[in-house]
């Protein structure tokens, strides 16, 4: 059941992602092909040459904020929309368990983060390819081969449960804020701050704030993953014991 | 099914209901606005839990068992937007072993909808027509109608009522929420009278009839006259 419950909420996930996954990468290739053009044509009339690169520069950091942010707002629509408004009813009282309907929303959100963080790196290769990066050079760096083999693993294994913890603690706030007949929007937004104070003072007090201390880098891992089940225990408890559809 | 207590606040939405039904009876429920039909019908569904008590449907409390045998259509649309008709007819194939997909796309054939069609291209009135074939073309032993003729024209109405009598699994039991009694008065068997949060009558609806001389429309009139006049509502 998990398969077919995440092939419609890929699919209404992707039809509002893939336009801005296209336009970012369509834009940043034409801005970066203009920059390239412009910047050629300054530096022969020795003009400012750095400011059209500036502004280049921002436009593409405005594009990356668009689409993560975008990310993130479908992230959040397809919980909210797809539980706890008028679809629930159609969601909720299909045969699968509420256990099945979060996870199959946590990992179509974390199949989408990957995308978008996909098409971020090729954009930015493909734009560093346009002024003369050398892929060759950088896969042959010893710094980017030592960073590989010393922490490849686990930054892949941080940043996956990273991703998944983020998408938990959105999905947790809301089934929260849901249990507000009114204000569900804003007490959501309350149950994700409250959430996000009450998990820092915890993890504060257990790894310790300075950074004097080196702790084993597993345990900031661990502790993520903890997060993640007591986030998905608060999100099933509520949605199984407290739905309260509009 | 039996449920002690749903609370919302302070205030009791169902109390201490219990009822059976059997088998290929069509079931009004019959209440004014507010007197706990669509309590029920959550609880039946596992929407809601109850505060108190428990809800059991075939002896299970509602679950992944009882959300396979109920055909449930809710007093509002409930398909997302961005899905065309012929993905609602892949998510019920894929969700509901019992669901005729030939039998809907005949159905939405006949009524001139196209399955290339996406929801939110559809009129209101269609849309409506669509869920409801959808969830009568499913041989569901309970199917659990809340206010499905409430706010629709006479032409709808007849059409909603027609679906359900021609397409009910007659080995299932069908219950229908309503307080509009006169429209469906003709197709039921049995009748419940729900009135704030407590089942007052169930009867065999020709017993009632029998007993009284009187239309179930009129006794439901005379049963909640007064109710309307404190501050109730049809």
């Amino acid at each position: 059941m998990m398969g077919k419950l995440m092939k419609y909420d890929l699919k209404s996930m992707l039809k509002v992602i893939i336009p801005f996954w296209i336009a970012m990468f369509v834009t940043g290739i034409l801005w970066s092909g203009q920059a390239k053009t412009a910047l050629l044509d300054i530096n022969n009339a020795d003009g400012p040459g750095s400011l059209i690169m500036g502004i280049t520069m921002m436009l593409f950091l405005v594009l990356i904020t668009a689409v993560i942010v975008m990310n993130i707002v479908v992230i959040i629509q397809r919980f909210w929309k797809g539980l706890l408004k008028e679809e629930g009813y159609l969601m909720f009282t299909i045969p699968v368990s509420q256990r099945s309907l979060i996870l199959s929303k946590v990992l179509s959100s974390f199949l989408i983060t990957i995308g978008t963080i996909l098409v971020i790196f090729l954009l930015v290769m493909a734009m560093g390819l346009m002024h003369g990066m050398d892929l060759s050079v950088l896969v042959q760096s010893k710094f980017l081969k030592q960073f590989v083999n010393d922490w490849g693993v686990y930054s892949i294994l941080y940043g996956s449960v990273s991703v998944l913890n983020g998408i938990y603690h959105l999905y947790a706030a809301m089934a929260l804020g849901q249990l507000s007949s009114r204000n569900r929007f804003i007490c959501s937004f309350v149950a994700y701050v409250a959430l996000a104070v009450l998990f820092s003072l915890v993890e504060t007090l257990l790894l310790g704030s300075g950074f004097h201390v080196m702790l084993n880098e597993w345990l900031y891992v661990i502790v993520r993953v903890v997060e993640i089940v007591i986030f998905h225990g608060i999100a099933e408890f509520i949605l199984t014991k407290h739905l309260n559809l509009e | 099914m039996h449920t002690s207590e749903e609370s919302y606040g302070k205030d009791t939405a169902l109390n201490d209901v219990t009822f059976s039904v059997g088998t290929g009876r069509i079931v009004g429920l019959l209440g004014p606005n507010g007197s706990g039909k669509t309590t029920l019908i959550k609880l039946m569904n596992g929407l809601l839990q109850p505060t108190e008590g428990e809800v059991k449907i075939k002896g299970k409390a509602p679950g992944i068992d009882s959300k396979s045998i109920i055909s449930y259509l809710p007093d509002k649309m409930y398909f997302a937007d961005w899905m065309k008709v012929s993905d609602l007819l892949d998510f019920f194939s894929d969700f509901y072993k019992d669901f005729d997909r030939g039998r809907a796309e005949k159905m939405c054939d006949a009524l001139g909808i196209s399955r290339e069609m996406k929801m939110k291209k559809l009129s209101k009135g269609n849309k409506e027509k669509v869920q409801l074939v959808l969830v009568m073309c499913r041989k569901a032993q309970l199917y659990l109608l809340d206010e499905p003729i409430a706010g629709v024209d006479p032409a709808a109405r007849d059409f909603i009522l027609d679906t359900i009598l021609n397409n009910y699994n007659e080995e299932g039991t069908v219950l229908i929420s309503t307080h509009l009694i006169a429209d469906i008065e003709k197709i039921m068997d049995e009748v419940i009278f729900i009135k704030n949060g407590s089942i007052i009558k169930h009867a065999l609806a020709d017993d009632l009839r029998e007993e009284s001389g009187k239309s179930i429309d009129m006794m439901f009139g005379e049963m909640f006259h007064a109710d309307v006049y404190q501050g109730g509502g049809f």
